[in-house]
């Protein structure tokens, strides 16, 4: 006998205990009721929940710091053209605009009263250009470089030693101080003109002076649509022979060619 | 009855017909009241339990989810119907009634392997086989579930309820062969 041979004869055996079929559907039919009642299906809480929230509280956790990341390059997108725009601006506005576009001036003397004399802070400059002049052999009849501090704006120029105002070549703001250039030579019409609309101009100029600050530039205005830079290289003030020769007097012209060609002026 | 056909009477009970009932108590009707039998073994409660699984049946038929094998659904309710039964009525002593019930028919299916074994009392080899051996022994030849339907009924693998099985029919054969239950 074999194996199938036998589940043959027990299945036989088992499947012929059968029911009275038809009695026992009548028995069914006469229980039905006319409609079928549908209990509600109740939704099973997926056993993956807590997974699906914490991926959920992620996803929105990334989206916002990437949507941070995003704006706060956009930003400064926005704000480096923002600063490129007014470079421009002020670069090629003249002198009479910066006098409407800002309050500066208006904080002067406040904005300058706590800054460090110039004296202290630049004195192997100021012997480096003394010493430039000494070495030229004029020191009596040239100019004099001398960075020095505003501390009021009037009378001018308090602590400028014993030059009056008419010495005073350039002021203006470098790294967050006015700086005052002194000339004891006579200055051509042009000279005085921008020493006197320099200053204001640079003064109500901040964006270009704290950029000037940060390339080493230690003076920018315009004037008449040109920007003129006075620059410290190595800590030395020197002016380019270019802006020399454009508004100082003759006497600078050998000083600054000195300075172009770094050598000491003869 | 393949799922295609059971969704179709499903689908009649939805809309409240009785022919989908009835269709799947032609398919069904009597495997499942082996099934019950082989657990409560007794004819008259084996036929109540056959009753309200149908009735149950037409409240919860709808519910059913597609394509998740109807036939192991079927089974596990009427399994846990039988359980239910039997944990209400554990004080009273079954009717071993069954078989032997059984056996008032089998003259008219007389088959080849009924002259050579017919004297094989079927209830006595069937409880010869342990519990387990004996509901997956019915599940397989009474109902004709297949042995992933029932593993999937008793949650066991499926491998267990073949060797369980073939364990069984090995046993049933050797007393067979043996003569020790005629």
């Amino acid at each position: 006998m074999t194996n199938k041979e036998t589940e043959r004869l027990v299945q036989m055996r088992i499947q012929q205990t059968i029911p009275d079929k038809a009695a026992l559907w009548e028995r069914i039919e006469s229980n039905l009721p006319e409609q079928p009642t549908f209990p509600e299906i109740q939704k099973t809480p997926s056993r993956f929940r807590v997974a699906y929230r914490v991926i959920g509280a992620a996803a929105c956790f990334l989206l916002i710091v990437g949507a941070a990341g995003i704006f706060g390059a956009l930003r400064g997108t926005v704000n480096k053209s923002e600063t490129a725009v007014t470079m421009e601006k002020t670069a090629d506005a003249p002198a009479q605009e910066y006098e409407d576009a800002a309050p500066a001036a208006d904080n002067y003397d406040e904005d300058f009263a706590d800054a460090a004399p110039a004296e202290e802070a630049f004195p192997e400059n100021n012997e480096a250009m003394n010493g430039a002049m000494q070495a030229a052999g004029k020191q009596d009849s040239s100019p004099h470089y001398s960075p020095n501090v505003r501390q009021e704006k009037t009378p001018a120029y308090a602590d400028a030693g014993d030059a009056d105002t008419s010495d005073i070549l350039l002021t203006g703001i470098a790294y967050g101080q006015e700086v005052v250039f002194h000339a004891n030579a006579s200055l051509s019409e042009e000279a005085e003109r921008i020493l006197q609309e320099a200053p204001d101009s640079m003064m109500k100029n901040p964006p270009m002076t704290a950029q000037a600050a940060e390339k080493g530039i230690l003076l920018t205005f315009t004037m008449d649509g040109q920007e003129i830079s006075l620059t410290a290289v190595d800590g030395v003030y020197q002016m380019t022979a270019d802006d020399i020769a454009y508004y100082a007097p003759e006497s600078f012209q050998e000083i600054a060619e000195a300075i172009e060609e770094n050598r000491t002026p003869d | 009855m393949t799922d295609t056909e059971f969704e179709q009477a499903v689908e009649q009970i939805r809309r409240g017909n009785r022919e989908g009932l009835r269709i799947l108590y032609e398919a069904y009707g009597d495997k499942i009241y082996r099934l019950f039998l082989g657990k409560v073994r007794s004819r008259e409660d084996a036929e109540d339990l056959t009753s309200d699984f149908f009735l149950k049946l037409w409240e919860i038929a709808p519910n059913h989810r597609s394509g998740t094998g109807h036939r192991a659904w079927m089974g596990t309710i009427a399994r846990n119907m039988a359980i239910d039964h039997l944990r209400h009525t554990s004080h009273e002593t079954p009717v071993e009634d069954t078989e032997l019930a059984g056996q008032e028919t089998m003259t008219e299916h007389t088959t080849a392997e009924d002259t050579v074994i017919g004297k094989i009392h079927t209830a006595d080899i069937l409880s010869s086989l342990s519990e387990d051996e004996q509901e997956i022994v019915r599940m397989h030849l009474a109902a004709e579930l297949t042995f992933r339907e029932i593993a999937s009924i008793l949650k066991r693998p499926m491998g267990t309820i073949a060797w369980k099985y073939r364990n069984a029919v090995g046993k049933l054969k050797r007393l067979a062969e043996e003569g020790k239950l005629i």
